[in-house]
């Protein structure tokens, strides 16, 4: 179906009627030129075209429709919006252009192709698109669509469609069900894009995979792709499921035999047809569970369910544990329900485990659960005791209404255990207690019972005179040693105290001085070092240094247990400096160096022995 | 110069000794406007049992009101705070039970029940929030400060402190083991000054943590309904106290974030 206007054609028509009216009277070379002109004219003007097709002018909701946008000429202006058109989706599906230039005539074609998507059956009208080329406007002829809402006649059959089914279409609030999307294809196809809106008032539980089947359908056997999930009403009404889209592209019917059978298009080049899938409307009517008989302890849970309990032993010693399991097991929710109801004798110790709960999701069943609860039973007094009954209320899905599970727990025998009582009367009967539900490690440790409580934790003032108190005392002490130890010494045991502290500084500072003056004279470095260096054990010694002869000084040494090896090297050191200042002994940077270590080894050594 | 290097030392020790006593006196003085004034020692001794009493016979409620009362008189009570706890948690008031444990932990750091108890309680909280802040790398050293109180922490400080002016007094009068008193006595203050500087830290970073009561409560910008709301937290939610302005309380999370919440949703003891 075509929608186009070709306007400068009637021009053209009307130049060559003129011409050859023309010729018939015998017109001159003027005429000739005028034939020329106008021809060129026409040619020119023949360039600015626009048309608009459909690919299809009829179809269903399946099917999309291609519209194609065609402008020819040498100046093409914007392509125009698609103008709206209410029950159709449009989006652009792709532009190409071409350019020719035959003989120095210059031609421009662009092709632009919309995809038009009815959202609901009708005929639809496309309004006429304008679009200026070669400086006029151009508009297309408006089109008409037909779309019905089934499968258009001669296709009973359809290549694909889709089902929804649910295992339950009126189910109670908190009832799980199962709804599954089966997708039948008796095509091969392919870049499927599947859309679902999202669904208000339920809980979704998605099963993971699909399942994959074959299933004759009238004429065909069908590939089916089943999709499911999990709907957990939580409130009652009337509701729609969201209709599953399916995009894909499908092989063309009309195509050559070879392109069907390569609908990838790997061999044969561009391959099938775009095509939308719809499943078709389904209800689900939620019902309200009802206020009617419903019981005060009613647990929550929906659905249908067994109870079972046991204990591990019916008779234990005084002051030991049994544990009684209750087990609950069903197709429903238990997960957010009440536990069961259990009333045990006061005269025991219970102590409830954390519940497991187990939850099993299937694509038949929906939800399988299981919910075990274990409680620690001490028996603290001796005796057979009446444990009641263990009960749960549910909704059950199949009769409609609330019902009660029971199960009768029996009597549980305490005998009477002389070392309870005994370890009961230090402990009031906790250690069994406690290990008991450690050893379960999932509920509270029980209470400090015989724990200090009337200690004050805050910073008392006691406290804080203990914190200030013993530093301060060990302050005080430290204070009078020193006080002590200053008083006992007189101001010259004072002086020679602090020469004696600080003689090595003095001594490295003199030589270090005697060092930056040897480059100007050397005798008198060397005169300065040995100086320094008897003042120095002079003040280590507390003895007046600079009078000591180098043999006092030697035996000084040896007094106070210098290395005799060091005391060798000091007193050959002590008489080179005593040749050089006094008898006029050679000297160079080399003695003056080697004399200079020596002596800084001797002083180190000393002042580590005074 | 050994004069001076040890008066230095007794200088520097004492400093040192100090700080952590002027922490310990900030913790003293907010807690000396809690009530005080005990009851007769025998009035908390009939709650005590009648707590224990009322808690084995599935009186929960009656526990939590014994328990109460003798807080009123002390709230600084470990043991007290961690039986209201599970008292509290036997009642279903998972936020407020946790805000006790949290609170017993103050004076209780090392008591494994109570640690059993806030782990396993805080499996039933949504938020999965932490209950302390993070430390800085280098706060990490300082591995002993989670497991002490500040009291104890001081205690430790000032003993340490204590012992190593000892043994340099110890020194001054007995001059022949003089090497021998300076090489522990440095040893001494060393760990003297690691334990200040821990006590310190600890006082610095000290918070009061409680947990939120009601199921779930908006935290807001500032302290009024219609300020933004900044985050969410639910029942059991760990919170530290940062401010109080009327019916608004100013708390913090573990995780830095700060609002504003009505008094009504959060607990702190």
């Amino acid at each position: 179906m075509t929608g186009k206007m070709h306007a400068p054609i009637g021009i053209m028509f009307t130049s060559f009627a003129r011409l050859g009216a023309a010729c018939r009277q015998g017109a001159n070379r003027f005429a000739l030129l005028v034939l020329c002109l106008s021809s060129a004219i026409s040619t020119a003007a023949i360039g600015g075209t626009l048309s608009g097709t459909l690919d299809k002018s009829q179809g269903n909701l399946n099917d999309e429709f291609v519209y194609t946008l065609t402008a020819e000429g040498n100046e093409i202006g914007d392509i125009p919006e698609f103008p709206p058109v209410t029950g159709l989706r449009i989006h652009q599906g792709g532009t190409s252009n071409s350019y020719s230039n035959i003989n120095g005539k210059v031609s421009n074609s662009y092709e632009v192709r919309f995809i038009l998507e009815p959202e609901h059956a009708g005929t639809f009208v496309i309004p006429p698109v304008t679009m200026t080329i070669d400086g006029k406007q151009e508009k297309t002829f408006p089109l008409k669509l037909d779309v019905t809402k089934d499968q258009v006649k001669g296709d009973t059959e359809p290549e694909v469609f889709i089902e929804r089914i649910l295992s339950d279409d009126t189910p109670f609030v908190g009832e799980a069900i199962v709804a599954k999307t089966q997708i039948f294809t008796r095509v091969q196809f392919s870049q499927p894009r599947a859309s679902v809106d999202p669904m208000t008032g339920f809980q979704k539980i998605e099963i993971q995979g699909e399942k994959n089947f074959r299933k004759a359908v009238g004429a065909f056997t069908y590939n089916v792709i089943e999709l499911a999930e999990i709907l957990i009403p939580s409130q009652p009404g009337d509701f729609q499921m969201p209709t599953f889209i399916l995009q894909t592209v499908i092989p063309d019917p009309n195509a050559p035999a070879a392109r069907r059978r390569d609908p990838f298009g790997m061999l044969s080049g561009p391959r099938g047809i775009r095509k939308k899938y719809r499943s078709q409307e389904k209800f689900i009517k939620v019902k309200p569970l009802p206020t009617k008989g419903r019981p005060t302890d009613f647990s929550g849970a929906v659905g249908r369910f067994q109870l079972k309990a046991n204990l591990s032993a019916a008779e234990i010693p005084q002051g030991e544990t049994t544990t009684l399991a209750v087990e609950l097991v069903g197709l429903g929710r238990l997960k957010g329900a009440s536990p069961p109801k259990i009333t045990l004798p006061d005269t025991l110790k219970v102590y409830a485990d954390k519940p497991v709960e187990e939850e099993r999701i299937d694509r038949d069943k929906a939800i399988g659960s299981k919910s075990i609860y274990k409680f620690a039973l001490v028996g603290n007094k001796a005796g057979s005791f009446d444990l009641g009954k263990v009960t749960f209320w549910y909704f059950d899905t199949d009769s409609g209404s609330y019902k009660q599970l029971q199960h009768n727990l029996g009597s549980l025998v305490v005998t009477a255990n002389p070392q309870f009582q005994q370890a009961g009367a230090a402990t009031d009967g906790l250690t069994t207690n406690k290990q008991a539900v450690k050893t379960l490690g999932e509920d509270l440790i029980g209470l400090h019972r015989n724990a200090d409580y009337t200690v004050d934790h805050r910073t008392t003032t006691a406290d804080f005179i203990w914190i200030i108190g013993f530093p301060s005392l060990a302050s005080l002490c430290a204070l009078g040693g020193l006080i002590r130890r200053r008083l006992a010494q007189n101001p010259q045991q004072r002086h020679q105290r602090q020469r004696k502290t600080k003689a090595l500084r003095r001594y490295t500072q003199a030589t270090a001085t005697a060092i930056g003056s040897n480059s100007q004279d050397l005798r008198q470095a060397v005169l300065t070092v040995e100086k320094a260096f008897k003042e120095f054990v002079g003040d280590k010694l507390a003895i007046e240094g600079r009078a000591l002869t180098t043999a006092e000084l030697t035996q000084q040494l040896a007094a106070i247990g210098t290395d005799p090896a060091m005391i060798t090297t000091a007193q050959k050191v002590l008489n080179d400096l005593d040749q050089v200042n006094y008898g006029g002994g050679e000297i160079n940077n080399s003695r003056f160096d080697s004399w200079l270590n020596s002596l800084q080894q001797i002083a180190t050594e000393v002042d580590k022995l005074c | 110069m050994l004069t001076t290097f040890r008066t230095r030392l007794l200088i520097l020790s004492t400093i040192l000794w100090c700080q952590p006593l002027v922490a310990a006196t900030d913790i003293a003085s907010n807690n000396s406007e809690l009530p005080s004034g005990l009851d007769p020692a025998n009035a908390q001794a009939t709650l005590w049992a009648q707590g224990l009493s009322s808690y084995d016979s599935g009186a929960y409620d009656e526990a939590i009101t014994n328990f109460s009362k003798m807080l009123v008189a002390n709230p600084a009570q470990g043991h007290v705070l961690y039986n209201l706890g599970n008292s509290l948690y036997r009642a279903q008031r998972t936020g407020e039970a946790l805000a006790a444990y949290y609170a017993a932990r103050r004076y209780l750091p090392r008591d494994p029940d109570l640690k059993a108890n806030i782990a396993y309680v805080e499996t039933f909280t949504t938020d999965k929030l932490k209950s302390q802040f993070p430390q800085a790398p280098w706060q990490q050293a300082f591995f002993w400060l989670p497991q002490i109180t500040l009291t104890e922490s001081a205690y430790l400080t000032a003993g340490v402190a204590g012992i190593a002016i000892l043994i340099f007094a110890l020194g001054l009068f007995l001059p022949n083991i003089k090497k021998a008193t300076l090489v522990i006595n440095a040893g001494l203050s060393a760990v003297s000054a690691a334990l200040a500087i821990g006590t310190v830290i600890k006082g610095q970073n000290f918070s009061l943590w409680g947990a939120v009561t009601s199921e779930q409560v908006a935290i807001h910008a500032d302290k009024n309904q219609e300020a933004a709301v900044v985050f969410e937290l639910r029942k059991g939610a760990p919170v530290s106290l940062q401010e109080r302005d009327g019916n608004w309380t100013m708390i913090k999370i573990s995780d830095g974030k700060k609002g504003w919440v009505e008094n009504d949703n959060v607990r702190f003891y």
